[in-house]
């Protein structure tokens, strides 16, 4: 597959990604599952204050949200962020190890083996620890980015400076901050682009596997954030749909968030496919060419 | 790949499938039903004269029907207050009493809607001109509804009423029975949102009636006593500042009562997020500048 390509461009690795699943489709499978288990949680969460899985989720949105959370229509209203806090947990577990079996299966393919999801879920499963504490370090690092644009945006906006270019700051944070979640999550990604691949591939633990990441993307690491940046805009209508969740309530129906948040999995599938066969591609592509 | 995708479809089917069937008749499911019917009360409500009285009952069929499918769910009392809103607005004021009575007879527990529905019933006769009548059933919620948020607002209204209609001798005896009313409250109800909202309404009374310094004492009583968020909100505390300074700059000409309160409430709560503001507002009394030109902040 990959060997076919020489993928140092941005345009031919997106291009070889897409040709990749167009003509093997398997690929698609660990996502497909990835969108599987989120549309269950949001089936949970869409059913939480409601008989009878109020009796368990009740307790706890009325402890953390207050008692109107678990009533039409403001059980719809917090399903966005609800899914948000359960998509960590779910990505460090669940999510996770199909990303690994998705690289596997790309490694497969470019080895010309057969595709058995058996033997690759029981490859994968070897591997599981260290796969499950690169995303939790993966999160962390996101996590901490996200904490510290805050903190600095917070910076900005109290600044009462009216001259210079504070005041054109202040207009672009809070105009731009979706994009700048956005462009910040694309460059984290791109940061620990290779971390899963090197687990899965070469079948390092965690830490060698980290630093080998490193200078991974020290030589490659433009192209592919250029690769994941392209992807990830395929989002941008879902960032900004859920922003504006609580005006097109007000317009049109309560269950347009659950719609936003289906529509965002649905997206998912297809983005994290083309990211992460762009990145296996890429990765295969620096191995062979070392 | 496709068979992987059909069964993962069929599951999620299967379990929303089932999920809805456990849930068919419960509260939730007539919430949903009412949120879209309330969208179209909420259209009517904004010009009703101007809507013709086939939509009213239309409107009045879908709620009629609402409580005929969903009799048992404690979401239907609340049903029965729109309805007779809508006869309200329909004009049909008979009508509306008849469903509005309905209330406090099958539910009599739901001590708030029925005083809310008494006070609509005596709405209607209001409309009527018949005030005695009005005023009878206003007593009867200040009687037997008094902790609710209607028993609670309706002396006041009383005395507004009043107001409104240039009889000074039974706005001041309403005045004066409201504030024994609210005085009973809050010596009976400590600290909590009974005793909280009485001495709202008892600030208002004795604003009303011009006598500052008894205002003022229950305003900072207000400040004072009930520093949680949940009572003294933005905008709460916003208006609670404002009134104290247009008191003491405007009638009394004696800035330092509203500066002593606020030092007052600085000094109990040093942690408190509306210190800050307040600094600001004591700032500018020292300044003899106008002090509600700084937006009150509690975040």
């Amino acid at each position: 597959m990959s060997s076919k390509l020489t993928p140092t461009q941005p345009l031919n690795l997106l291009r070889s990604s897409v040709n990749s699943l167009v003509s093997h489709p398997i690929i698609l499978w660990p996502f497909v599952t990835i969108a599987f288990v989120q549309l269950i949680f949001v089936e949970i969460l869409y059913f939480a204050p409601r008989f009878p899985l109020n009796n368990f989720f009740g307790p706890i949105i009325q402890r953390f949200f207050g008692e109107a959370y678990l009533h039409y229509p403001f059980n719809l209203v917090i399903l966005s962020q609800l899914f948000q806090y359960g998509q960590i947990p779910l990505y460090i577990f669940v999510s996770s190890f199909f990303i690994a079996m998705g690289i596997l299966i790309i490694f497969n393919i470019n080895n010309n083996r057969r595709i058995h999801l058996r033997q690759v879920a029981q490859d994968t499963w070897a591997q599981y620890v260290h796969i499950v504490v690169a995303a939790i370090v993966m999160a962390l690092a996101l996590y901490w980015t996200y904490t510290l644009y805050g903190i600095l945006a917070q910076k900005v906006l109290r600044s009462v400076v009216s001259m210079g270019i504070i005041p054109f700051l202040k207009v672009i944070i809070v105009k731009g901050s979706t994009f700048f979640y956005l462009l910040i999550g694309t460059f984290m990604t791109t940061l620990f682009a290779f971390v899963f691949p090197i687990i899965m591939i070469e079948k390092v633990k965690i830490f060698p596997a980290i630093l080998k990441n490193f200078q991974n993307f020290i030589s490659g690491g433009w192209t592919l954030w250029i690769v994941i940046f392209v992807s990830t805009l395929l989002y941008l209508p879902v960032l900004i749909l859920r922003q504006n969740v609580l005006k097109l309530i007000d317009k049109s129906f309560p269950e347009i968030s659950l719609l936003i948040v289906i529509f965002g999995i649905l997206i998912t599938i297809f983005m994290d496919a083309i990211i992460y066969t762009a990145i296996t591609t890429y990765y295969l592509w620096q191995r062979e060419h070392r | 790949m496709k068979s992987s995708v059909i069964l993962d479809a069929i599951i999620l089917m299967g379990i929303y499938g089932v999920l809805s069937l456990l849930d068919l008749n419960s509260d939730y499911v007539v919430e949903r039903k009412l949120w879209h019917i309330n969208r179209k009360f909420l259209d009517v409500a904004k010009d009703p004269k101007a809507v013709p009285p086939q939509t009213f009952e239309a409107l009045a069929n879908e709620y009629k029907r609402i409580i005929r499918q969903h009799s048992k769910s404690r979401a239907i009392a609340g049903v029965y207050v729109v309805l007779g809103r809508i006869y309200i607005m329909k004009g049909d004021l008979s009508q509306a009493r008849d469903v509005l009575g309905e209330i406090t007879k099958l539910y009599p527990d739901y001590r708030e809607l029925s005083a809310e529905a008494i006070s609509l019933i005596a709405k209607t006769y209001e409309l009527e001109n018949n005030w005695a009548k009005a005023r009878e059933l206003y007593q009867k919620i200040i009687q037997e509804y008094p902790r609710t948020e209607t028993g609670l607002s309706t002396p006041l209204y009383m005395a507004n009423y009043y107001q409104t209609q240039n009889d000074f001798r039974s706005t001041m005896k309403a005045y004066a029975q409201a504030i024994d009313f609210y005085q009973k409250l809050i010596t009976e109800q400590e600290h909590s949102t009974v005793e909280f909202n009485s001495l709202r309404y008892l600030a208002n009374c004795y604003v009303a009636q011009n006598r500052w310094m008894e205002a003022i004492e229950t305003l900072k009583q207000i400040l004072i006593d009930y520093p949680e968020p949940q009572y003294l909100t933005v905008q709460r505390a916003e208006l609670i500042i404002k009134t104290i300074n247009a008191i003491v700059v405007n009638q009394l000409k004696n800035s330092d009562i509203a500066a002593d309160i606020y030092k007052e409430f600085m000094v109990k709560y040093p942690q408190h997020p509306l210190n800050k503001t307040l600094k600001v507002v004591l700032d500018r009394l020292k300044e003899n500048k106008n002090p509600d030109s700084q937006e009150v902040s509690v975040q």
